[in-house]
């Protein structure tokens, strides 16, 4: 039987179902491309068995969680070299040189290494509209124009369709890499919870591998509580600004809902 | 003391004995592991995992072609290699005699042969190396004491981190004429109380790092027999080793 010949309620049905399949298919491909690395200028320098250097603890951590871990990882340097009798030798590379490595290495998906997964969305998206704009064009050649469900229905697979097959941000390689880094550095992460002989490129590559959660020494337990404390004044400021607003705008019947993001000093005006 | 985590040490110091071969081939003279897991005293993720490398020579080439294989071992394993040529045991043996004659006393080869035999520990040199390590702990213990004297539960994991090389030390002492020492830390600790009639010793034997925390009195009371145990036990030993 053809589903374009199906009433609208059940052609809204299989159209579900139908648009749930494609999906699940193109979220498949999805990870296997993510398996099939990039070409690589690669070094292997980043690879399974490779025990990396301190120095390229900032690239593991920008590989593991991107900026916010490149930050985390940075500010425990920064912390161990400044309570450390060892001379300060190491320093963060700038992001985008750390992406340029990684891309190079065929770690992270960047530029024309992203370009299958923008044409698998596309595919997708032109599948789910193909079949929407199919049954439109043959319902409204039949006269009906109960098309509502069906554009909404096609509105929402395509916006989940960009969020499930939007780009990886790091590669199959890079995901087994950093799997046996978490494997192969069992020993180390103990020694620096011991404030056992480490290094502060040591703390720092640790840092990099296991994120600030599993380390127990002293100046990172500090950071911790930095971080936490910032995190919580960042929220009460937030908070506060918002409370701000809307005590001052509620003093104003001119204001109404006119006080956006920017602040509310055009109010009192 | 051993567990099942020791299965995994034993697969990395067999890869770390294949891969020294590989780097080091002919400069390589033996592989020995000592400490701890040697004397099957080992608790995985707190116990480092001592390991003497025997060379022909030790120059910077030999160290770089050896880094790769201790780097792996000492991240995945906690692996703590002590690099030495062939010749300078003997040398070693006199600067640093409580070391050397634990490793003489109790280690595993791995790989090749490891010449210990040969390496003569002198009593003299021993005593006043034990002496300087008890003296040691003392003066560090006095700077614990200073640092939390307000808050001594901050002291507890300073003694229970000083546990392990009393141990180390006392049982050195220990083998000089002869004493049959059991592998376990409490043994040890209750043997030398003994032999060195230092009973404040008792104290401390049967603690251990996984122990709940004691009250802060009892800790007190911990710090201050602590404080005034290196002491008697330097003279104890001067007495038993003379």
């Amino acid at each position: 039987m053809n589903p374009l010949d199906l009433p609208g309620p059940a052609f809204l049905k299989f159209y579900v179902v139908f648009a749930v399949v494609v999906l699940a298919v193109a979220r498949w491909l999805r990870s296997r491309l993510q398996h099939v690395d990039p070409p690589r200028s690669a070094t292997g320098r980043f690879a399974e068995g490779q025990y990396p250097k301190e120095s390229e603890a900032f690239h593991i951590a920008y590989l593991r969680g991107g900026a916010r871990e490149l930050g985390h990882t940075t500010r425990v340097l920064t912390a161990t070299q400044a309570t450390a009798e060892s001379a300060a030798t190491l320093s963060a590379p700038y992001s985008n040189q750390i992406e340029q490595v990684l891309e190079r290495e065929g770690m992270i998906f960047k530029g024309a290494s992203q370009r299958p997964f923008f044409q698998l969305t596309l595919v997708t998206i032109l599948v789910l509209l193909g079949m929407a704009g199919t049954k439109i064009v043959v319902a409204l050649s039949r006269g009906r124009t109960n098309i509502g469900f069906l554009l909404l229905l096609t509105v929402v697979f395509g916006l989940g369709a960009m969020v499930l097959l939007r780009p990886p941000r790091i590669t199959g390689a890079a995901q087994k890499y950093l799997a046996w880094l978490n494997r192969a550095h069992d020993g180390l992460l103990s020694l620096v919870n011991q404030g056992r002989r480490a290094t502060p490129g040591e703390v720092a590559l640790v840092t990099a591998i296991y994120g600030l959660g599993p380390i127990m020494t002293e100046p990172v337990i500090q950071l911790k509580s930095k971080l936490i404390a910032e995190a919580v004044a960042k929220v009460r400021a937030s908070d506060g600004g918002s409370t701000t607003m809307a005590s001052s705008c509620s003093s104003s019947s001119s204001c109404g809902g006119g006080c956006g993001g920017g602040g509310c000093g055009g109010c009192g005006s | 003391m051993i567990s099942q985590a020791a299965p995994d040490v034993e697969q990395g110091l067999a890869t770390l004995t294949r891969d020294l071969v590989a780097a080091l081939s002919s400069d390589l003279v033996g592989i020995a592991l000592y400490g701890g897991l040697a004397k099957g005293r080992f608790t995985p993720g707190i116990s480092d995992v001592n390991v003497l490398v025997m060379v022909r020579r030790v120059d910077l080439d030999l160290l770089q072609r050896a880094a790769g294989p201790l780097t792996a071992a000492r991240r995945s394993n906690r692996v703590v290699a002590l690099v030495v040529a062939e010749n300078e045991l003997q040398r070693l043996a006199e600067v640093f005699p409580v070391k050397i004659a634990d490793i003489k006393a109790a280690h595993r080869v791995l790989h090749g042969a490891i010449p210990l035999g040969s390496v003569e520990i002198h009593p003299r040199m021993l005593v006043l190396r034990v002496r300087q390590q008890l003296a040691n702990m003392e003066l560090r213990a006095r700077n614990d004491a200073i640092l939390h004297a307000n808050d001594p539960a901050n002291f507890w994991p300073h003694i229970l981190q000083g546990l392990p090389k009393l141990a180390v030390t006392l049982e050195t002492v220990l083998r000089v004429p002869g004493v049959g020492v059991t592998p376990d830390r409490p043994g040890i600790l209750r043997r030398a109380s003994e032999l060195l009639e230092v009973p404040e010793l008792m104290a401390f034997a049967d603690l251990h790092r996984h122990d709940a925390r004691p009250s802060d009195d009892e800790i007190r009371r911990l710090i201050a027999i602590w404080l005034a145990l290196f002491e008697k036990l330097e003279l104890a030993v001067e007495r038993l080793l003379q």
